[in-house]
């Protein structure tokens, strides 16, 4: 018999440990999934060793990406859009382009500052932020992986690949948005693995204020990084939804958890939501500002004029559009700016151009990675790992169902999480704890890029070479052949760089040279040229 | 005055006029209307090809007895091919003029024809015919010198395949600037051929960084381009009425600002209500 003292439960409370135990059983299998936690993490605190990483990835970032930075001196590729864009606000004039204002904002600022007859003035702003991307992916990988090996190795690739390094030297829209989602992965991880309530509101503010500027960027791609992030912070909070509060006492476990966890999701949705959507209209008051448009209708009319614009892209082909599935595979490159010098009298020509082209290397070892880290989170129900690989999927699978033509650097912002995947794969073997066949197949996707590089009988030559003093080392000592699938890994990507490099800034080559670079040159989709 | 040189004064006026007329008619090109030269090879045009080894590349001449001849660059595999002559000029204006058309061109291979001048940097051309089709069309490019230049004038198919077919090729002065609507090229003395070998001064270029004049012209034009495209823009945006109420953006923004004050806080109770 119930007790007088008993008071009758509501309508509310007897619902809500059903909600509960319907979530609960619904999120059990990401209730085994662990976060990294401070505690748990190999790392204690910041060191002078991280500072000195950091310091060293910055200052080969910024050397890669301002050498040369105003080269060429003429447009090149859509930063005659951005340029215009930011030419037109700095004389009090509206401009509407397909993506929002933030990238041309930024152009508009340097050009106000170092003047508009400088190129160098409209690139600095990615240059920057491409620069502080490395720094940005260095505190992810280390949060993410509690590895500085791994944090190391992820800011390297996004130092050494190409189209990262050409969209940081050029006045375009991907690098802000891949900064700036970066940034928010790192603070939704950041408020994962704290417990300080006000740690977490500022976490989760960051958060809102980075996924705001990423929208504000780009037509939206960001998105995707809107609702991955807003997933996680939910998925975080069922883990443990009274982490924010005390427990009041005097209120069933489930009714606390059901109550806490609802509170807490609207906190989030209304702090990180509102406030990325906050951010996200500001970027627009320019075009309110000048007169462009005069109230939000204006601005809907905007979104439906771009809907109709982009679905009449469907059926008009492009010569450097490319389908999704291609992407990972590197099939086809941009050419972003090309030109030809002739030299009179003679048929002698170097040709200076500007390619949308990646670090084989890097791309070809994301494709192994990437299964590798899906099979990992699965196996050790590890929640980081998981949201490295539904990233990645999240961002390729997005262009599945758009019809329109797409081009190569569409994948950027996947291939962003394939950095991480390949980082954290090498940091496995670079601690002797992958298992065999990870180490094989890391090594199997060194093996188009030698033979591609080297020809088809000296590429042979070293990947039978490189077998084989795998096989010793492994038979010998796991780790040193571990290692061995690092250094390889490492100097492949470098040596790369360097060969790659001039067809990404520009530097001028003979056509033997171009062409012994167009590594793919086939009649249909795959080619470089 | 006396009657004979009463005469002779209108005589020296037309021949005062006459000269310039002439002068400003005489094409600097030598053999510019092909006529001149053995089987396909017309004199005084050399030819070039961007892929060394490229056999799929061909350069011909068409001539019927009489008439004036027609240069062709065909090829069928990805090529960058031209035929060029070099020719010095004074500094002032001139005028490139010809007709020109296309043939078999693949657009979604973005196959180029170009007919201008070229210097270490660029080809400032013009393109010829409408793309897709075989008919002849006339183009006209205006260059101006600064100083006496070898110019390398140049007629190029860049592509994957498909012929150009240059005739009646000029370059005659004109008197003045051409009007603000003609496309027009400024040459410097670093943009113009001023050594015989543009290979070394190319390398000279790139060690010593970009040439200040250079890069003043490169900007002006990247500036121009810039200009351009926010003027259309412009027009374009205002040709799309604004229709909405500003006190809508004003509530916005507003409403924006209190949501993640209401989430900061949501987020920041103790317990639940």
């Amino acid at each position: 018999m119930r007790s007088m003292s008993q008071k009758r439960p509501t309508v509310t409370e007897r619902a809500e440990p059903d909600v509960v135990s319907r979530l609960t059983r619904f999120c059990s299998v990401f209730h085994r999934f662990k976060i990294l936690q401070p505690d748990a993490s190999t790392l204690h605190g910041w060191t002078s060793g991280d500072t000195f990483i950091v310091c060293g990835l910055l200052l080969i970032a910024s050397a890669t990406r301002f050498w040369r930075l105003n080269h060429p001196i003429v447009i090149a590729f859509d930063e005659t859009y951005t340029t215009a864009q930011a030419y037109c606000f700095l004389n009090g004039l509206p401009y509407r382009v397909s993506h929002p204002a933030l990238e041309a904002l930024l152009v508009a600022l340097s050009m106000s500052i170092f003047g508009i007859n400088n190129s160098w003035s409209w690139r600095l702003p990615n240059a920057i932020i491409g620069t502080a991307l490395v720094g940005v992916t260095y505190l992810l990988g280390r949060r993410l992986f509690g590895s500085r090996v791994a944090a190391t190795m992820a800011a390297l690739f996004v130092v050494l690949d190409g189209l990262f390094l050409v969209d940081s030297r050029l006045a375009l829209w991907e690098i802000p948005y891949l900064t700036f989602a970066a940034w928010s992965y790192l603070m939704l991880f950041r408020f994962a693995q704290t417990g300080d309530t006000r740690s977490r509101r500022i976490a989760l503010a960051w958060m809102g204020l980075a996924l705001g500027l990423g929208l504000g960027c780009k037509l939206l791609i960001p998105a995707i990084a809107l609702v991955l992030t807003l997933a996680f912070v939910a998925l975080f909070i069922l883990q443990d939804p009274t982490r924010m509060s005390d427990r009041a006492t005097g209120e069933s476990p489930e009714a606390y958890r059901s109550a806490a966890f609802a509170r807490q999701l609207v906190g989030v949705i209304a702090l990180v939501g509102g406030l990325s959507a906050l951010v996200y209209e500001a970027v627009f008051l320019p075009n309110y500002w000048f007169g462009g448009w005069r109230g939000v209708t204006d601005q809907l009319a905007y979104y439906a004029a771009e809907f109709r614009f982009q679905n009449s892209l469907v059926t008009k082909p492009h010569h450097w559009a490319s389908p999704w599935w291609s992407w990972p595979l590197m099939l086809r490159a941009m050419l972003y700016w090309n030109e030809t010098a002739f030299v009179a009298g003679t048929t002698s020509i170097q040709t200076s151009s500007i390619r949308a082209l990646g670090n084989p290397v890097i791309w070809w070892g994301v494709l192994a990675a990437v299964p590798l880290m899906a099979v990992q989170a699965v196996s050790r129900k590890d929640l980081a790992r998981g949201f490295v690989v539904l990233g990645y999927l999240s961002y390729l699978a997005m262009w599945i169902p758009v019809p329109r033509y797409k081009f190569l650097y569409y994948y950027m912002p996947a291939l962003y999480f394939g950095f991480l995947a390949l980082a954290a794969e090498l940091d496995e073997c670079w601690r002797g704890t992958a298992h065999v066949w990870e180490e094989a197949a890391l090594l199997m996707s060194l093996a188009p890029a030698i033979i591609l590089g080297l020809g088809t009988r000296l590429g042979m030559g070293v990947i039978l070479a490189l077998a084989t003093s795998y096989v010793v080392l492994r038979r010998w000592d796991k780790r040193s052949a571990g290692i061995l699938v690092c250094f390889s890994f490492l100097l492949a990507v470098l040596a790369l760089f360097v060969y790659f490099f001039p067809i990404w800034t520009g530097i001028p080559l003979s056509p033997e040279r171009l062409q012994a670079r167009m590594w793919l040159h086939g009649a249909g989709l795959a080619n470089w040229n | 005055m006396k009657p004979p040189q009463l005469i002779l004064l209108p005589l020296l006026w037309m021949l005062f006029c006459a000269t310039p007329a002439e002068f400003l008619d005489h094409n600097f090109l030598s053999n510019g209307d092909f006529s001149q030269g053995a089987g396909n090879t017309p004199s005084h045009w050399s030819t070039a090809t961007l892929v060394s080894s490229a056999s799929s590349t061909t350069f011909s001449r068409i001539r019927e007895s009489g008439a004036a001849g027609e240069l062709v660059i065909s090829s069928i595999k990805r090529d960058t091919a031209r035929r060029t002559q070099i020719v010095v000029l004074e500094p002032g204006w001139y005028r490139l003029t010809g007709e020109a058309r296309t043939e078999g061109f693949d657009l979604r291979t973005r196959t180029t024809a170009l007919i201008g001048i070229s210097d270490p940097w660029q080809v400032y051309r013009w393109s010829p015919g409408k793309p897709g089709t075989s008919e002849w069309g006339a183009g006209r490019l205006y260059v101006q010198l600064v100083t006496t230049s070898r110019v390398e004038v140049v007629c190029l198919l860049s592509g994957s395949g498909g012929s150009v077919s240059l005739r009646h090729f000029r370059v005659t002065r004109v008197a003045g600037e051409p009007s603000a609507s003609a496309q027009k090229v400024e040459l410097d003395s670093l943009s113009a051929v001023t050594t015989s070998n543009r290979k070394e001064m190319l390398l000279k270029n790139y060690s010593l960084g970009m040439e200040h004049a250079k890069q003043q012209q490169e900007l002006r034009r990247a500036r121009r381009q810039i200009e351009e495209r926010c003027r259309k823009n412009w027009h374009f945006v205002h040709f799309v009425p604004a229709t909405g109420s500003y006190w809508t953006i004003v509530l916005t923004m507003l409403l924006l600002v209190a949501i993640p004050i209401f989430g900061w806080r949501a987020l920041g109770e103790t317990k639940p209500r």
